[in-house]
């Protein structure tokens, strides 16, 4: 086990309601005590019955991993095609040529951030009128 | 996981170490420093150790040594994922966000697995709205203890902020699949399923949702809410028949209920949108007919509900059954004396002939009341207090209509009938304050708050009143008395008391036109609201845990977006708005002041006097930065002492405040980049607000920053391109442009040559064209003519008689009084014409007899005077 960094010292201590309306330092820390399943199971053991009706923690059954893992991976699959077409998109990007020069001016005139600037410029293929056309619109 | 082997300590040291941990959670902080200093003493540069009493120390308030502890730590075993743990934990503590998630990063870099610092991760990821990120580090949560019930419902939660519903639906399938037998919880297992209903619903699956809802029916806790939801599923599937009985099974439950009221209303006309708020036009002939015997049969149902009687002022378009309805309505709260009626048929004055029937039928009812006590119909004496009440109701009615001299004689003739009934002074103080009688409002104001002392709301409204009319001074006195004993001027502060925040920093804003020095009072007002702001965002990081532990995943969803929305927020919009302003005018003055200087010179002053004024005014400047400092000092000083007396005392310190007064704020070196940060949130939540366009432009334009104006522009010209305030600020870009033509460069002229027509000035079309055109189509709107006219003299000086006399023609009656301030200042000022703007002003006079504005100076005086004596 880590060692618990953030006091989250006994579930007792967490707020039964309005978690933050206690000091900030204090929610900081109690709120955090999240959802540890042992720490939490060890508490209830400890301290009885009344623990468990402030936490309203209920022991949880095992989940079946292998629909659980069925579940995750069509989404994963879904997520992968989008990712490839995004892999492509940035290679054809990065291809662009570009004037230094042009995107200081972006950033600078737009008050954006430089990797920002130079992205428009790249998508506009280095037309720096078309990218700042597009900005103005926007 | 910290084993003895792998931070390289001997097993005594390591124990030391976990005793040490043990302590910093269980907060015994002296025994965990101490502990900390027994391993140093023998390994100096062990740095988890380092770090643990670096974080110690933030936790006892010694944050300088803690920060440098902890970065010690880091340097000294920078492979060593507790290191960066607790560097991330430090910055957290702090609230650097941003900082904090960089830490915690490189603490995964050593430990991609520590489920610990993933959590940490994913609750900042949140807060700052990285969803992406939030959406794979819950995820990678999930694969590593999928037996967690917690880190299934954030990941759904983390995939339904991303609008990805199937694979929310998904994950909360996926765990439902695994439950066995009766759920151990019943509310919670019913908040599951209400959320999935939420997914499905909100990703379009009507049919669906209804279906899984009726499905569940008898695992759900909250009857009323299913009740509800199955209602408006059925009314938004068309399916009407079915749906009207659930509405009137839940009208007999609360018939005060406008939504149940709307969608029952729907269902019997067979529409497919349920409206709250009739607008006149939007009913027909059909729809009247309809509702009108739906709620003759609710009114006979629920003969006690105000809502029953109250909505078909709404939809009645023929007068007659207005009349009736009216009648109906009105009655029973005026006999009883209810003071708040009139708030209530407010919105019907949108329809100016509901508008006319309304106050016909009240003048109607006082003639009868006069003649033989009797209202009209009535066999019955009316008591004697409704003929008072009456007279209110007429009085509000006049007000409204924009007769202040009639709302004032006929509210008179009812206090001389109770002179001991405070609402009533309220009411004429308000119909002062419409009459631009901004004193004399707060003075009837004030007296009614003598009549009843123990009343916060009195208070809180004299306050209001008094800060309108810029008597700040008495304002904070009255406030005072309300507020907390012995610490009145944090306290209001403490409460996050927005509304007096504004009205006082806008007070503040009206004064510095004659006395630069209350722009830092206004910007410390407008900042501390900001403030607030930050603090609410800030208050939902504890949400993060807390809610999905108690499963109310539908109200952490909402939570959610309510935060992503809060800075579009009335409240902060004004306060962003009036800081911008401010800004805006502490670059402008300067600027003007030198240009007055300048004119005068030219007129008539020698050398030797312009430079005596300018070495005085250069003393004066230097006199007040010198004061400046003295009163930060001072403050400084002060707070110390205070410190040490509460310290004495043993009570929390409190932070100081530094500044006041507002004066650094002030003096910032870059007020234009301050006014960026706050214009920059607005544009993100307040796109729909045509200020924040013009804003944005008149903050560029300073800047010079032509493509951000242009921006601006094009934005503020899609939302109302018939606006003045647009067309204004359009010829003024463009006469900025045209002054800067030769310097501009070359790309920046292509871009703004290709927008032209985007603003409404195509190229070729000259900026005179321009102005008469937007004369010509506002059909003399007033406000469109003082903006043409005012511009006309920008364009073309030459013709400023001509301009002149498009002011000097404006019909007073037609005025709006903040109009006709408007033409008076624009005569007085821009056209430079005394004469001028005297005989506009008596012309205003006639029509604002009470304006403060259009007061003869000595009347005026003579009035504040008398406010005075009154308030004391």
């Amino acid at each position: 086990m880590a060692p618990k960094k953030k006091g989250g010292d006994s579930p007792k201590a967490e707020p039964a309601a309005g978690a933050a309306a206690g000091p900030a330092a204090d929610a900081m820390v109690d709120g955090e005590a999240d959802d540890d399943e042992e720490e939490v199971e060890q508490g209830n053991k400890r301290d009885g019955a009344d623990v468990s009706k402030v936490t309203d923690f209920v022991e949880q059954k095992e989940l079946d991993s292998a629909k659980a893992s069925k579940a995750l991976a069509s989404i994963t699959a879904a997520d992968e095609v989008d990712r490839a077409a995004e892999r492509e998109r940035e290679r054809e990007l990065a291809a662009v040529v570009i004037d230094q020069a042009d995107v200081v001016m972006i950033a600078t005139e737009m008050e954006l951030d430089k990797d920002v600037a130079e992205r428009t410029l790249r998508e506009h293929k280095g037309d720096v009128v078309a990218a700042l056309n597009t900005l103005v619109a926007a | 996981m910290t084993s003895t082997r792998e931070n390289g300590l001997p097993s005594k040291e390591a124990g030391l170490f976990k005793q040490i941990v043990k302590h910093y959670e269980t907060k015994q902080y002296k025994k965990g420093i101490k502990a900390a200093d027994t391993v140093l003493k023998k390994f100096p540069d062990h740095g988890e150790t380092l770090s643990m009493k670096g974080l110690i120390l933030n936790c006892v308030d010694r944050k300088a040594e803690a920060y440098e502890l902890v970065r010690k730590g880091v340097k000294m075993d920078i492979k060593s994922h507790v290191c960066w743990h607790v560097y991330g934990l430090l910055y957290r503590s702090d609230r650097e966000y941003l900082q904090a998630i960089k830490c915690y990063r490189g603490a995964l870099r050593h430990d991609p697995d520590n489920m610990q610092i993933l959590r940490d991760l994913s609750m900042l990821q949140v807060q700052m709205r990285d969803l992406e990120g939030f959406v794979q580090t819950r995820q990678h949560l999930l694969t590593l203890k999928p037996t967690n019930k917690n880190n299934w419902f954030t990941f759904a939660v983390a995939a339904h902020l991303m609008n990805r519903y199937d694979k929310a639906v998904n994950i909360v399938k996926a765990h439902e699949d695994t439950l066995e037998g009766t759920p151990e919880n019943d509310y919670e297992h019913s908040e599951m399923l209400l959320y999935k209903n939420m997914l499905l619903e909100e990703d379009g699956q009507l049919q669906e949702a209804l279906d899984h809802l009726e499905s569940c029916e008898k695992d759900i806790v909250d009857r009323l809410f299913w009740l509800e939801k199955r209602a408006q599923l059925l009314r938004q599937l068309n399916r009407h028949a079915d749906a009207e009985p659930l509405y009137r099974q839940l009208l007999k439950r609360n018939p005060e209920h406008v939504g149940y009221h709307a969608g029952l209303q729907a269902c019997v006309l067979g529409a497919g949108r349920a409206i709250e708020n009739w607008m006149p036009e939007e009913v027909d002939e059909a729809t009247e007919a309809k509702l009108k015997v739906l709620y003759a049969e609710l009114q006979h149902h629920h003969p006690k509900s105000t809502v029953c009687r109250r909505l078909p002022l709404d939809f009645a378009r023929d007068g007659a059954h207005f009349r009736i309805a009216c009648k109906t309505y009105i009655l029973p709260p005026l006999r009883k004396g209810v003071p708040s009626l009139f708030a209530d048929l407010k919105p019907l004055y949108r329809s100016k002939p509901k508008a006319e029937v309304l106050g016909a039928i009240l003048e109607e009812w006082l003639k009868s009341l006069e003649a033989d006590g009797k209202l009209p119909g009535e066999s019955r004496h009316e008591m004697p207090t409704v003929i008072m009440w009456v007279r209110a109701l007429l009085a509000q009615h006049y007000d409204q209509v924009g007769e202040s001299a009639r709302a004032l004689a006929q509210i008179d003739l009812a206090i001389q009938h109770t002179p001991t009934l405070l609402d009533l002074y309220m009411l004429k103080a308000r119909m002062y304050k419409h009459a631009g009688a901004l004193l004399q409002a707060s003075e009837c104001m004030n007296l009614a708050r003598q009549m009843d002392l123990a009343d916060r709301y009195i208070n809180t409204k004299a306050t209001r009143y008094m800060l309108r009319a810029n008597q700040v001074d008495e304002a904070q006195k009255t406030i005072a008395l309300f507020t907390k004993d012995g610490d009145q001027k944090s306290n209001l502060f403490d409460m996050q008391c927005m509304w007096y925040e504004l009205e006082i920093g806008q007070a503040y804003c009206r004064l510095a036109r004659t006395d630069a020095s209350h722009y830092g009072r206004a910007l410390k007002q407008f900042t501390s609201v900001d403030k607030h702001f930050t603090d609410i965002i800030e208050d939902q990081f504890d949400f993060h845990t807390y809610c999905i532990r108690k499963m109310t995943l539908r109200a952490y969803v909402n939570m959610l977006r309510m935060e992503d929305t809060v800075h579009g927020h009335a409240y902060y919009v004004r306060a962003a708005m009036g800081a911008i302003e401010v800004y805006i005018a502490l670059v402008d003055k300067p600027k003007q002041d030198a240009a007055a200087a300048a004119a005068a010179d030219e007129s008539q002053m020698s050398a030797g006097e312009r430079k005596k004024l300018e070495s005085k005014k250069r003393k004066a400047e230097a006199k007040a930065k010198a004061e400046a400092e003295e009163a930060k000092a001072k403050a400084a000083v002060a707070a110390k002492a205070e410190k040490g007396a509460k310290g004495n005392k043993g009570k929390p310190d409190k932070p100081v405040d530094e500044d006041p007064e507002g004066a650094a704020l002030a003096s910032v070196d870059d007020p234009l980049e301050k006014a960026s940060v706050f214009l920059r949130t607005l544009q993100q939540h307040a796109p729909k607000n045509l200020r924040t366009h013009t804003l944005a432009c008149a903050l560029a334009l300073r800047k010079k920053r032509y493509l951000l104006a242009l921006r601006a522009l094009r934005r503020a010209v899609a939302l109302a391109p018939a606006d003045p305030d647009v067309h204004t600020a359009t010829v003024e870009f463009l006469l900025e442009m045209d002054k800067e033509a030769a310097i501009l460069p070359p790309t920046i002229a292509r871009v703004l040559e290709a927008n032209r027509a985007a603003i409404g000035a195509p190229p070729g079309k000259s900026l005179e064209e321009l102005n008469k055109a937007f004369l010509l189509k506002a059909e003399g709107a007033p406000a469109a003519v003082l903006a043409a006219a005012a511009l006309q003299l920008q364009i073309a000086p030459a013709q400023k008689d001509a301009a002149k006399a498009l002011v000097t023609s404006l019909d007073p009656s037609k005025l709006s009084l903040a109009l006709a301030v408007r033409a008076h200042t624009l005569l007085a000022t821009s056209f430079g014409d005394a004469a001028a703007a005297e005989a506009f002003g008596a012309k205003v006079r006639a029509r604002y007899p009470l304006a403060d504005y259009f007061q003869p100076p000595e009347v005026l005086s003579q009035g504040i005077q008398d406010g005075k004596g009154a308030s004391e």
